[in-house]
């Protein structure tokens, strides 16, 4: 029998400055179902979530039906009132607060704060979780996967009728995943509704009931699960079928340029081995915290391993600053751009020419304007940056240009070893096929890629050869051609395979 | 146990409690009633501010103008009782409104336009202080009359300044620790968003913070004029400062999120102590800077290494 549908939510536009994150998209939820949505970076769920939990207001013209009747989610209060809360990516914890006061905060409005409610409904929120934690314990202190379920706790208690999650299982180890399946089914049956978003299609399929498809912002489709499978799914997000094409033909027998041996760093990772080959693109994989990011940034100087030893074209080098690795010519693109590769306020020249400045003085010394502005055009040619106003502030393109900015800003040191961790976190689906193209263009012309990332299919259509890392050690390492994609998963998860 | 020795106030504590020893050891004089008394008065206004500033700080936020807040209402508070309205009832409420009124305007300035609290305490306190001048033409209030002088009396050996201050310490720290108020400023202080996101009222907790502190500066106008005797509207320059460092000696975090009243009360003694402890020591009064700025500095570092070393322990990852 179908459920009734209890939320309904029709032409719901947002725009920001010079974006339209949303245009008309409406969306429906039954009560107690469990309903993914789904799209690309950028497609818009996560301001489609905010908007329902009243932290950001639509744009005029927006419909939204609780019960049959109109509302509005002004705040996020009202939003709690009517039953509805969501955990946002990384943004509803207090580090410096009990968990007992996370879980309760938001609740009474003024007053004296009932210390003995406060208790009780945190320890109800964790025992209906089946988790044991001192309550009493500064959630700073705990481990990540905790505080997420510290996160899920504060949100069930506040949630009598829809629970929002976006990306909920991104940093939960494989079993903590298993466990919130298992809350997820037990919600569903006291009868409150679910809405989560995810990238990970198996776990779409094994715990929801119907799917609403964002793309670019706009409404795709909404459909029962039983209706689909991966493949219309996927098409349903990208618009069209995704092929594995491998990209780079180029033989591995060219020149191995980087070899390391046996690194290891405490706390980070432990006996990493591998080599890198000119022109070729090498991946890091597997779950977040697995300490890829850790690994790569030990070939930068930014994270001197205690032991090993690393190669550069066979002879041994020394990687302990920043400006040793730059002396090798390597460059490092870090994940979060916004806070570690770009200067936001600076215009993209600036951007560009200033790892290479000191290159680019006249005989007193003063920057010579010329050179930068002739090398910055260079690069917004090369990687075809648009705008193309080489004065405009970094912080006015849009995120995949600030994408192509950083690349530009490392590609001018003319580096033999270029190191990306997640090239295409946070871009649109259009700069991200520009940005493969680019990365692949330079691997043609010879130079070595290390790249960092999460997304298989990227993975699988980038690179020539994988690492798979789990808890800090190579797991599995294999040939994106011939390798078995399953396998790696299960080897990124499980530390092991079926196989 | 553990957790009590964790804690920066401890330390601070420690530190303190070896000072007050190794004065009395030095000079015994440092211990007697009257030095003691001299020490916990001479440092009940500078206490009830820091009480104040203690809000401020958690929440991320600054207030530079406590000093002048303060000398804003010693000052109409001096003239006050020098016209027929003045009596203990009048001056006690007059304390409270105007230091509400300096406190009110910082408060509405920096939640209302959400500017920066230093930019905004930064002008209003050369506000504040350029109104009182030109009120008073930098005229010394002098003799101020019994009943005014009366609020700093010691009664049963206790003075009253510290009992106030007392009262003062015991309602801050309950307002922090067990109202929604008080809980709201530490969510803010440690995650700005996830407290919007959780429903807490960023302008208006931000508006009362700023008003409390303003109302304690206003008190501490009232205690400060009655144990002088008198007012000087150029007076207690650069206090803030000292305000300001107390709270954060105390283990108050600069960049919001942590700190107790308790702390603070800490750092005061601490500042009070080596104040009177150089002074019996016979050290130049100028070393007082010197030593003040090396305390801060030191208290301080030893606190951000010891936090550094655990989040680094706390992002490694199992290796199995």
């Amino acid at each position: 029998m179908e459920k009734h549908v209890f939320l309904e939510m029709s032409n719901i536009s947002m725009t920001f400055p010079g974006v339209k994150a949303l245009d008309q998209v409406s969306l429906n939820i039954r009560e107690g179902e469990v309903h993914a949505l789904m799209g690309e970076n950028g497609a818009g769920k996560s301001t489609l979530i905010k908007i329902i939990s009243g932290v950001q207001q639509p744009d005029p013209g927006a419909k939204i039906l609780l019960d049959g009747k109109e509302v509005e989610f002004p705040s996020v209060h009202a939003s709690i009132q009517s039953g509805i809360n969501a955990i946002h990516q990384d943004l509803s914890l207090f580090p410096n607060l009990t968990v007992a006061e996370n879980i309760y905060l938001g609740r009474s409005k003024k007053g004296k704060i009932d210390w003995k409610e406060c208790d009780n409904i945190a320890l109800e929120a964790l025992e209906r979780l089946s988790v044991q934690m001192d309550i009493h314990e500064l959630l700073g202190n705990l481990s990540v996967a905790k505080q997420q379920l510290v996160a899920i706790a504060r949100a069930i208690s506040l949630s009598s009728r829809l629970l929002i999650m976006d990306e909920p299982t991104a940093a939960l180890s494989f079993s903590e995943v298993r466990m919130l399946y298992e809350i997820i089914r037990k919600l569903k049956k006291e009868n409150i509704a679910i809405l989560f978003i995810s990238h990970k299609l198996d776990e779409v399929f094994e715990v929801s009931d119907r799917v609403t498809v964002l793309k670019d912002g706009k409404y795709v489709g909404c459909k029962n699960i039983e209706e689909l499978d991966e493949s219309m799914l996927v098409q349903m997000m990208v618009g069209r079928s995704v092929s594995y094409e491998a990209l780079n033909q180029e033989s591995h027998a060219s020149e191995k340029i980087l070899e390391v041996k046996n690194i290891s760093r405490e706390g980070n990772f432990k006996d990493i081995s591998f080599s890198l080959h000119k022109g070729e693109i090498l991946a890091f994989t597997g779950l977040v915290g697995a300490g890829r990011s850790e690994t790569v940034k030990a070939l930068f100087g930014l994270n001197p391993p205690d032991e090993g030893e690393i190669f550069i074209h066979g002879k041994k080098v020394e990687l302990k600053k920043v400006s040793q690795a730059m002396r090798h010519k390597i460059a490092f693109i870090p994940e979060d751009r916004h806070q570690e590769g770009l200067i936001l306020n600076m215009s993209m020249r600036d951007n560009i020419t200033l790892p290479v400045l000191s290159e680019l003085l006249d005989r007193l010394g003063f920057t010579n304007g010329k050179k930068t502005e002739s090398l910055s055009e260079e690069y917004v040619k090369t990687l075809n940056i648009r705008p193309g106003q080489i004065e405009k502030m970094a912080k006015n393109f849009s995120g995949g240009n600030q994408q192509k900015i950083a690349v530009a800003k490392w590609l001018v040191t003319k580096p033999d070893i270029l190191i990306i961790d997640e090239p295409t976190h946070g871009v649109d689906i259009a700069s991200k096929t520009e940005i493969h193209k680019l990365l692949k263009s330079l691997a043609k012309q010879g130079m070595a890629i290390i790249m960092v990332s999460s997304e298989w299919q990227e993975v699988f259509a980038l690179s020539d050869r994988v690492i798979v890392m789990r808890h800090g050690r190579i797991v599995h390492e294999d040939s994106t051609k011939t390798g078995d994609q399953n396998l790696m998963m299960e080897k990124a998860i499980l530390g092991e395979g079926k196989a | 146990m553990k957790k009590l020795l964790e804690r920066r106030e401890t330390s601070v504590f420690l530190i303190l409690a070896v000072l007050c020893i190794g004065l009395t050891i030095y000079s015994p004089t440092f211990f007697s009633y009257t030095n003691i008394k001299n020490v916990l008065v001479s440092n009940t206004a500078l206490g009830i501010m820091a009480a104040g500033m203690t809000f401020i700080l958690i929440t991320a936020g600054i207030d530079v103008s406590v000093a002048s807040q303060m000398m804003f209402s010693a000052t109409w508070l001096a003239l006050l009782s020098e016209t027929p309205f003045g009596n203990p009832v009048t001056l006690v409420l007059a304390a409270i409104l105007i230091g509400f009124v300096t406190g009110a305007i910082n408060g509405f300035l920096i939640s209302r336009f959400d500017i920066h609290p230093i930019i905004i305490t930064l002008g209003t306190n050369s506000i504040y202080r350029g109104i009182i001048l030109v009120m008073t033409n930098g005229r010394w209030l002098m003799n101020l009359p019994k009943y005014f002088t009366a609020f700093s009396k010691t009664v049963f050996g206790i003075p009253l300044p510290v009992v106030y201050a007392v009262l003062i310490f015991l309602v801050s720290a309950w307002l922090l620790k067990h109202t929604y108020f008080g809980r709201s400023i530490y969510a803010m202080g440690g995650n700005r968003e996830a407290a919007r996101y959780a429903g807490v009222n960023l302008k208006k907790t931000i508006f009362f913070t700023y008003t409390y502190t303003g109302v304690l500066c206003g008190l501490a106008g009232l205690v400060l004029d009655s144990i002088l005797g008198n007012c000087q509207p150029s007076g207690s320059n650069g206090w803030e400062m000292n305000v300001i460092a107390a709270a954060v000696i105390g283990g108050t975090n600069i960049l919001g999120g942590y700190g107790t009243i308790g702390g603070t009360v800490i750092g005061v003694l601490m500042m009070g102590v080596i104040e009177n402890g150089l002074v019996v020591a016979h050290v130049p009064t100028y070393w007082q800077k010197l030593v003040y700025g090396l305390i801060i500095i030191v208290t301080v570092t030893i606190d951000v290494l010891r936090k550094k070393k655990a989040d680094s322990k706390k992002q490694m990852i199992e290796i199995d």
